[in-house]
């Protein structure tokens, strides 16, 4: 099933006498449950091309369809609203409120929407047993590890169970094992939570847990990898196997 | 690598016969043992002529007496100077796609955009197939195996940050054109110039 289907999406910066085509006419469709990288040199439009599927930019033209909501439709108040519950959003910076606990931070979300406080903590508690972060709810950010803050900021994301997480460079700020620690995480939210991830990212290693990258250039898609069930895990093995000893 | 060295890296442990030591290093490196049959025997006896190893006799009951090896004195230094010494890494880096790069820069039926688009996608999906054997190696029960993922993961990221680097780099790259060969001389030889004796006799 489809969640995520653009047509003709497109970015223009600048006045009518030089615009600067930031995305021009992308169509992609992402199925639920699939996990896609998004690559590409700087300016290539990968980050703008996140925030317009993530509803927190508005296409100078063309579509974006989130399950059966138009986005570039919705006023504000909906679109905002759709983001609050469909979407959960992983930056680079973490962006965690400093004087909130692990715990607040991540129940955020939920009482700004009208949960009660209790309830939201309760379900904060729940979402950080599934980063493994049970034991540091209570801790402040600056109490944190990199890695730890970036896996705060990833319950915050998923305590609304949204369908669709969207990262841009999540791990962009970390150093490899914690990096490793929560691509791994995104790829558990794909294979048994059924969230739909989109991740933007530079490193080809993070983009390897993917099931398909998609590159663009000059605001254009060049190419699609699909990852996932191509390849033959047997031959590398056999082929890493054999150390050489003469 | 060689044989010769590893043999003595595996009697440190404790001293064993031909058999065991071919047994034991395949599962302490935990890999294919591409070494043609009856090369440790013949590897031992080089070591034991080169005093690096000596043998026991050991009689067994119902097998032939068998030779139990074990580490000299003069082993142990040989062993000591081996790890103290650095490797010499062996991949080539002028390899075939190297070369089928630069001759796409000088022009053909397929640009070099796309030379470098096919690579790129091969060398992710190996990198997506070895993360996947990464994930479902255990660290604890399989560490030389993790190690060598870890190394491959490495060294496809390397690969990788490296097309990515062509690709920025084309508009520079295919302003190269390579010099073309020097013309080579034909036909026999021309004569000398006259010299000053030649020109007296006219």
């Amino acid at each position: 099933m489809q969640v995520i289907r653009t047509e003709g999406l497109t970015r223009i910066y600048g006045d009518t006498a030089q615009p600067v085509y930031a995305l021009n006419g992308v169509n992609l469709s992402v199925d639920e449950g699939e996990f896609v990288a998004i690559m590409g040199p700087s300016g290539s439009g990968k980050s703008t091309l996140l925030y317009l599927l993530g509803g927190l930019e508005r296409p100078s033209s063309g579509t974006v369809w989130l399950r059966d909501a138009r986005l570039d439709s919705l006023n504000d108040e909906a679109l905002s609203r759709l983001r609050r519950t469909q979407l959960g959003f992983v930056f680079q910076f973490f962006n965690l409120i400093p004087v909130l606990t692990a715990r607040e931070n991540v129940a955020m979300p939920l009482i700004l929407d009208g949960v009660k406080r209790d309830e939201a903590l309760r379900r904060a508690d729940e979402a950080l047993a599934r980063v493994g972060l049970s034991e540091r709810g209570a801790h402040r950010p600056a109490e944190l590890s990199g890695g730890e803050q970036q896996r705060a900021a990833l319950a915050r994301a998923l305590v609304t169970n949204p369908a669709v997480i969207m990262g841009d460079e999540p791990t962009g700020n970390l150093d490899s094992r914690a990096g490793e620690e929560v691509v791994k995480l995104l790829r558990r939210a794909a294979d048994e939570w059924g969230r739909t991830i989109l991740l933007v990212t530079h490193d080809p290693r993070i983009a390897a847990y993917a099931d398909r990258i998609i590159f663009l250039k000059d605001g254009q898609i060049v190419d699609e990898n699909r990852l996932k069930g191509q390849g033959n895990a047997d031959h590398i093995r056999e082929q890493l196997g054999k150390v050489a000893i003469r | 690598m060689s044989v010769k060295h590893t043999l003595l890296a595996l009697l440190y442990q404790r001293p064993m016969h031909g058999y065991e030591l071919g047994k034991q290093l395949a599962l302490t490196v935990s890999a294919e043992w591409d070494v043609k049959p009856g090369q440790i025997a013949s590897t031992l006896a080089r070591l034991k002529d080169a005093n690096l190893v000596d043998y026991e006799v050991v009689p067994t009951d119902d097998a032939p007496d068998r030779k139990v090896y074990a580490l000299t004195d003069e082993g142990l230094e040989e062993l000591r100077t081996w790890y103290l010494s650095p490797e010499v890494r062996d991949y080539r880096l002028g390899d075939a796609f190297y070369v089928k790069l630069v001759l796409s820069l000088t022009g053909g039926p397929v640009p070099p955009e796309q030379v470098l688009m096919v690579q790129r996608r091969e060398l992710y999906q190996q990198l997506h197939e070895v993360t996947e054997l990464h994930r479902k190696a255990d660290a604890q029960t399989e560490l030389p195996w993790v190690l060598l993922l870890d190394s491959a993961i490495m060294h496809l990221e390397a690969d990788l940050r490296w097309i990515e680097m062509c690709e920025a780099r084309l508009p520079e790259l295919k302003r190269f054109t390579p010099p073309k060969p020097e013309p080579k001389a034909r036909g026999r030889p021309r004569r000398k110039v006259p010299q000053p004796e030649d020109q007296s006799a006219n």
